[in-house]
Parts: C-alpha cells; structure tokens; sequence
C-alpha cells in the first residue's frame, strides 16, 4: 500500500514523502533549488556574479570533499546507489539503499550541508570536469541547442551548466563556500523519499539531523529578472554546412493565472495535444514524409523550467521550412482534435495511472514533480482523469496564449 | 552442442500483484551478423501496421480501440541464438470496463501473422520508407564519437564480424535487402517457425489456452534449441595504430583485453573479474582512475565474458595514457593478494544478495527470471551459487591468463593547459 504525504518543516525544508513498506529498497534525494540559472545574487549591498561551471564545481566538491571525504570512497562497502546532477535550476544528491537507510539518509543531509571546502581539493576535483567539458563539446546539435536557447529566452543568458575550463580554473574555494551558504539553505531544499521507510520516524530523524547542523541563515536576493513571457528573437538561422537541415519551433505559455490543479490538468491536456497532431499518422508527418521532405518523426515536447509557463518544442529534422512553420502555427490556431482519439486516450491514461498505482517511483516522480513543479500537493487519481472531457479540453486550449514563439533553422547553404 | 527440448504448449505464469496481461512469443533462429537489418525492419513493420490496417493511424485507433497497451518485437543475442520476442500487453480481465480479451489477442496476433504484404512482398512504398529511415540512421550513429571510435576499433579486432557487422558491411547490406527477401526472412524466422509462449498475469491457464487455440494455434508441439551461450572470440593484432586523430574534443582510449584459451567451464572466474572491476560493489576500474588518480570523468567497460573478453573504454587526456594503463595495471596487480581478492569476491557476493533483494521489489521480475530459466540462462540465484563455489587459488591463476591483446588512443583535438 502506497502512502503519499507532502509538508513543510519549521526549517522550510518541502519533504514529498512516498511510502511502501512493502518493499526492499528506499530510495531518498535532496533536491537544491540552484542550479546553472543562478548568475547573479546581492547579500547587503555587495553584488556578486557567479561563474559559469560553479554550481556543477560545487555539487562535484559537495560529494568527492565533505566531512566523510570523498562519497563514492566512503560509500564503498555500504552497497549504496549514489549520485549527483545539476541543472538549469537544480541540483539534486541521491542514494538508494536496501540496508540501513536511516543512516545514509542522514549522511546524505550532512555532505550536502557540510562541505569542506579547501582549494588542495579543489585543484583534484576539478580535473576528471576538465575532461566533462570536453565530454560536452561532442554532444550533437550544441551549437544549435545554444541557439535555440539564445532565441528562447529573454532574461536569462543561457550559460553552460559545465562552464568552460577557463572558468573553472579561477573558481575557488571561499566563493564556492560563499555560494553553498546563500543558495544551500533548508528553505532553498525539498527531500524526496521513495520505498521501504516509516513516515513518522523519517521525519522526526530530518528534524534532528538539520537542528544538529550549525548553519546562520543568510538573507540575499536573487538579481536575475523574472524570465519574461516573450521570447528573445522571432527567429534565427544557423548555416552549417556539415550538418542537418533542422527547424525547432519553441512557444512559450503563459500558466500564471491557472490554478495549481489546472496546471497538472494542462500537462495531461498537452500530451494528448501534441502527440495526436504531431505523431507519425499526424497530417504534418503525413504531409512532409509523402513529399520526402523527412523521414524522421516530428520532435515534440512540454517542460517547466520557468513556474508560470510551458514550454513547448516541435521540431523536424527535414526541408520546406516555411511549410513547417505555416502548418504549424496553423495546428495551434486551430487546435484540431478527433473525438474518439480523445477518448481513447482518457482511457489509455485511466490504466496507466491504475497501473502506476502499484509502483513506487513512478508513483512518487509524478507526486513529486505534481509538487516542485505545479505547487500542487496531491498526486494524480483516477478520479481526476475521469473529469477530463472533451468540452473541456478544448476550453482548457483555447484561452491559452500560443503568440510567443520562436524559429531556429539549420540549414546546409 | 547443449540442446534443450521446450513445448509449445503456452506456459502461465499466474500473478495477482499486476494489473496487466503480459504476453511473450519467442522465435528462436540462428544467430548471424546480417539478420539485424531484417530484424528492424520487420519490428518497424509488424508493430505499425497489418494487412488489415496497413495505414499507421488507423492501426494505432484500432489499437487503442482493442486496448492493447505497448507491443513490440524484441531481440535477444546469446553468442549462436538469437531469440525474437514479440510482446504485448493488455489490462487485465475486470479492470475497465468492456474491454474484450479476445479481441485484443486477436489483434495482437493478426498483426503479426498478417502483416503489411502482398504476393510474397511486404509493401513496397512503406518498405522504402522504413529502409530509407535505417540507412539514414546508420549514417547519423558514425557522427557522433561513441559509435564512431567503436567501430572503427571493432572492425579492427574482429574482421570475422562474430560481434557483428562493420559499419560498410552493414551499409552494403541494407541497400541489398528487397522486399521480397524481406518476406523470406520474415517467413523462415516468425510465419513457420513455431514460438514458444508465456503469459503473466492474473489469467488461468484454460483462458489461456483457449485463446492460444482459437488465434494462435500450431501443430508443431516441441522446439529443440541449442543452448551453446559461449565462443571465444579469436586474438587478433588489429591492423590499427596505437594513435588516430579524430575530429571530436575528448580523446578515447580502448584497451581489449582477452583470454583466448578460455574454456567455457573457466567462464564463471572471468565473469567474477569482469564484476569486480566493473560492477557498483567494487567498481575498481572507476575507482582507481576516478577516485584516486582524477584521470577521467567517465569510463566504460563492454564486458563479454561468453566471448572470452573484456574491453575497457576511458575517456582521457591524451598525456594521460600511460599513466592510465599504470592505474589500471595496478588494479591486475593489486588483485593477486589473496586477502585482498577474497575481500572484493565477498563483496560482489553480498551484492548479489543484493540485487536479489531489489528484483524482488520489481513486477516483472517473475516474467524476466521464467523466461531466463526457459532457456537455461542463469538467473541471480543461480549465478551466485556458482560464484559461491569458485576458489580464491584458482581465480588468481585465472587472472594472469588475461592478456591485454590490443589498445588504440584515439586522440580528440581539445588541448588544454591545466
């Protein structure tokens, strides 16, 4: 039986708890809400810019340099799963454990809030990111992924969550410790936990590990702007000759006036939206595959990087992008729907949520991300799909704004 | 040659803790390097469309309509045999509301027994389309630097192609492959090959059974499949030098290591190895370049203990490499202390343990360990008690029998001053 529960404690911590003592393992991950987006920050009247590459050098310095040492080292014989990642607005520390939970679910707290930070260290952690960053020059399509992002978004300037290695090199020690204090605070944290553990200790243990823990609070404030609706640049072209002839349209949604529920309701919406005008028995695909204009599917996506909007991403590897953008913003105005197919899928969706019921970590993602991502504190129910209409559906579309977007093309010549 | 003699009779697997029927077909065939183009073009055809819904909307609404949750056709290569696995899902009886068992399985199975063909030739226009999709795709993987690197260098060790197709060979084949030898393929390999079954979930063996009979029948009762899981890959000097220039920012270093006179009784001491430097409960390898030396972010191991072989890829600086193949040579060294070596096999025992722990709390676990005891490939269980048996003595002799056989940097452009 799978239990879900979300607060806040006194500290600020979020915990999204979900429970099955069912099970063998647990599973628990802090999430930090800073990541690569972080630029710039003011504590009093001092004004401090961050580095690309700092937030990606600390979570590396939190995990191989903390009170244990290194983690991977002091993990060794536990039969531990862990890691670490950043992103655009995060970084997140796991582990997973079939043993001793309790344990490791307070080591996990401590390397995260008390790091050591020395710059000996420092010269060897930053060695095998050297080797990351050029890991991250021979990723496919970079030049055109910086692009697009350029294009995308207004306020922020995209940076490289790994950083260049120029950078890297002059970050040290007192700035990373500076940086963990402003952004690394409880109320700047949501644990997540997964599995095998009992709710009401588990929580009583978060308490007495964060007050056994010295840390000043520090007030700052965030001088990034608000990312705005509109997007940066109508439109852009990349010409590389040596590589593929791609478009992406990116529209950006303004969600701000939905409810938390509705939001939640939106990305169900959005997936039945997108793939069923934009899958391979769509009328686009039917239109560029029979003109031999593509031969690969159509590229869609819905994320939520910003908290007042969706982001949406069509894109096609293939030629005639002026038909592209013509069909697609076409398909936006119109919305177009098949009323057995919206049905179908309802359906569909009602069995993999029952499904989804009986397992533990697709149950808790989606809890979670219902949480961190829509502020709404419940998970998903059956109930909630079975109001899903199709009066509905097309209401929900219709009073969203689809005006913001973006083109970037790549062509050869 | 081990064989092993299966009915076709459909074998049930009954559980109440899903909430899906969980159907399998396996097909097994020989295994040979060119069958894997045939091989995606028929999973591209049988899972998109049928005789009846040859247009992919109509068969992805008629699919929807029958409730058929995923269905695909899989593939799983053990050294001779390859085992295609047609697989499909449904809800089981009494979770919705009018939804048709027997429709479903009809469907499922009308898809794969009534494809998309005519006269002996599956569909010209679609073929093409599916064809062009493939020799495209090809073209793409070479660009970027894991496969690039990696074909490069498996070619080079192993031109007999046991491991599969070179890069051109594939290429080569993929502009021969017709429809109509398409149609062959799929004759020999699914439409008169018999298949053997298993279905999971909450059913009764004479549901079951009455719907295998009423749209999936056959005639043939037994299948006789050999169950040779192991050939060591013959040693050969590559033809390559030790150093190429590549176009990409990170430079990669393989190093193949092989035991070529390797008996098959001698695979579980390679498989302890391979374990020990690669698995998460010792994870030597990593922990040596990574954790101790901060030589690479990232490095990778292809372990093929069935073929006698092993081959280490690290993604380093060039001027590194030497101190790299010191790392991990320390590594083979460090692993002929008995103390030591008995500590790490303890651990990968424990591990094992472990992981037997973590199947438990997965729904498929029962399907995946009824289908690995079906054709005799060793589950958890099974490979732990053999691993219990395994004498520290005779493991450490077996170590010095693994030969690094050949090694190639391939040096990337990035050249930074640290």
């Amino acid at each position: 039986m799978i239990k879900n529960k979300t607060l806040i404690l006194d500290n600020g911590i979020r915990l999204v708890l979900t429970e099955n003592k069912n099970k063998n393992q647990s599973y628990a991950e802090i999430i930090v809400n800073y990541g690569s987006l972080n630029q710039k920050f003011a504590i009093g009247k001092n004004t401090y810019t961050i580095p690309e590459g700092t937030a990606h050098l600390l979570e590396h310095s939190i995990v191989e340099s903390n009170i244990y040492g290194n983690m991977f080292e002091h993990l060794k014989d536990e039969f531990v799963a862990f890691n670490a990642y950043t992103s655009g607005n995060e970084t997140r520390f796991f582990v997973s454990t079939v043993y001793d939970f309790e344990t490791h679910l307070e080591e996990l707290i401590k390397i995260v809030n008390m790091p050591v930070f020395k710059d000996e260290a420092l010269k060897k952690i930053k060695l095998p990111i050297y080797e990351e960053i050029k890991q991250g020059k021979d990723r496919r399509n970079k030049k055109y992924m910086d692009e697009l992002n350029r294009c995308t978004f207004k306020n922020f300037v995209f940076p490289s969550t790994l950083g260049t290695v120029e950078n890297v090199r002059k970050i040290n020690a007192e700035f990373l410790k500076l940086v963990h204090s402003t952004f690394y605070q409880p109320c700047n944290q949501t644990i997540f936990l997964a599995g095998n553990f009992d709710t009401k200790n588990i929580i009583k243990l978060i308490e007495e590990t964060y007050k056994s823990i010295e840390s000043e609070p520090v007030n700052y404030q965030c001088l990034e702007k608000k990312e705005s609706i509109k997007v940066n640049h109508r439109k852009s072209k990349i010409i590389d000759p040596n590589g593929e002839e791609l478009i992406t349209m990116t529209f950006k949604i303004d969600v701000s006036k939905l409810t938390p529920k509705e939001r939640v309701k939106g990305t169900f919406y959005f997936s039945h939206f997108l793939d069923y005008n934009f899958n391979d028995s769509s009328k686009i695909y039917n239109e560029f595959y029979e003109k031999n204009e593509t031969i690969y599917s159509i590229d869609y996506s819905l994320t939520t990087k910003f908290d007042d909007m969706y982001i949406i991403d069509i894109g096609l590897y293939g030629k005639n992008h002026r038909k592209f953008k013509k069909w697609v913003l076409d398909i936006m105005k119109h919305q177009y729907y098949d009323e057995e197919m919206f049905y179908l899928w309802k359906k569909q969706t009602t069995i993999d949520l029952i499904i989804r019921t009986g397992l533990v970590m697709p149950t808790g993602r989606a809890f979670l991300d219902n949480v961190m991502k829509h502020g709404y504190d419940y998970p998903d129910e059956v109930g909630d799909i079975e109001e899903f209409s199709l009066d509905d559906y097309r209401a929900f579309l219709k009073k969203l704004n689809f005006k913001n977007y973006t083109i970037v093309r790549s062509v050869k010549k | 040659m081990k064989k092993l003699i299966i009915d076709t009779q459909p074998k049930v697997l009954k559980s109440k803790d899903i909430n899906t029927l969980e159907f399998r077909l396996i097909f097994p065939i020989k295994y040979h390097p060119d069958n894997h183009f045939y091989i995606d073009l028929l999973k591209l055809f049988l899972t998109s469309s049928s005789y009846q819904y040859n247009d992919y909307g109509l068969f992805r609404k008629e699919s929807a309509r029958k409730t058929i949750l995923n269905m695909s056709l899989g593939t799983r290569t053990l050294v001779d045999n390859t085992y295609l696995v047609f697989a499909f899902s449904t809800p089981k009886e009494g979770l919705i509301k009018d939804f048709d068992l027997d429709s479903a399985f009809a469907f499922a199975i009308d898809a794969l027994y009534h494809p998309f063909c005519e006269n002996g030739e599956f569909d010209l226009a679609k073929f093409q389309y599916e064809k062009d999709y493939l020799i495209e795709n090809n073209k793409r993987h070479l660009d970027g630097i894991y496969n690039s690197n990696s074909c490069t260098f498996y070619e080079a060790i192993d031109p007999e192609r046991h491991l599969g197709n070179t890069y051109e060979q594939d290429t080569e084949l993929l502009d021969k492959i017709t429809p109509k030898g398409l149609y062959e393929f799929y004759t020999k390999s699914i439409k008169e090959n018999p298949f053997i079954s298993l279905v999971y979930g909450d059913i009764s063996e004479s549901r079951v059974k009455k719907l295998f009979k009423n749209y999936a029948n056959q005639e043939q009762e037994k299948v006789t499949i050999s169950t040779n899981y192991f050939k060591v890959l013959p040693e050969k000097k590559c033809k390559l030098k030790k150093e190429i220039a590549t176009s990409f920012s990170q430079s990669e270093l393989f190093l193949l290591y092989q035991v070529p006179d390797m008996k098959e009784s001698e695979r579980k001491y390679l498989a302890i190895i391979i374990n020990i430097l690669h698995a998460s409960e010792n994870n030597l390898i990593f922990e040596s370049l990574r954790v101790k030396n901060n030589l690479v972010y990232d490095v990778r191991m292809n372990p093929a203990s069935n073929r006698a072989m092993f081959v280490i890829t690290a993604f380093i600086s060039p001027e590194n490499k030497n101190a790299t193949k010191k790392a991990i040579n320390q590594v083979f060294k460090d692993l002929h202390d008995k103390d030591y070596l008995q500590y790490c096999l303890d651990k990968l025992l424990k591990g094992l343990e472990v992981d037997m722990l973590k199947e438990e709390d997965s729904p498929s676990s029962p399907l995946n360990k009824a289908l690995d005891k079906l054709f005799n490939i060793p589950g958890t269980e099974e490979v732990l008690k053999e691993f219990r048996s395994v004498k520290i003595n005779d493991l450490i002799k077996f170590i010095d029998r693994i030969k690094l056989t050949n090694e190639v940097l391939f040096k990337g452009e990035s050249n930074d001053k640290k």
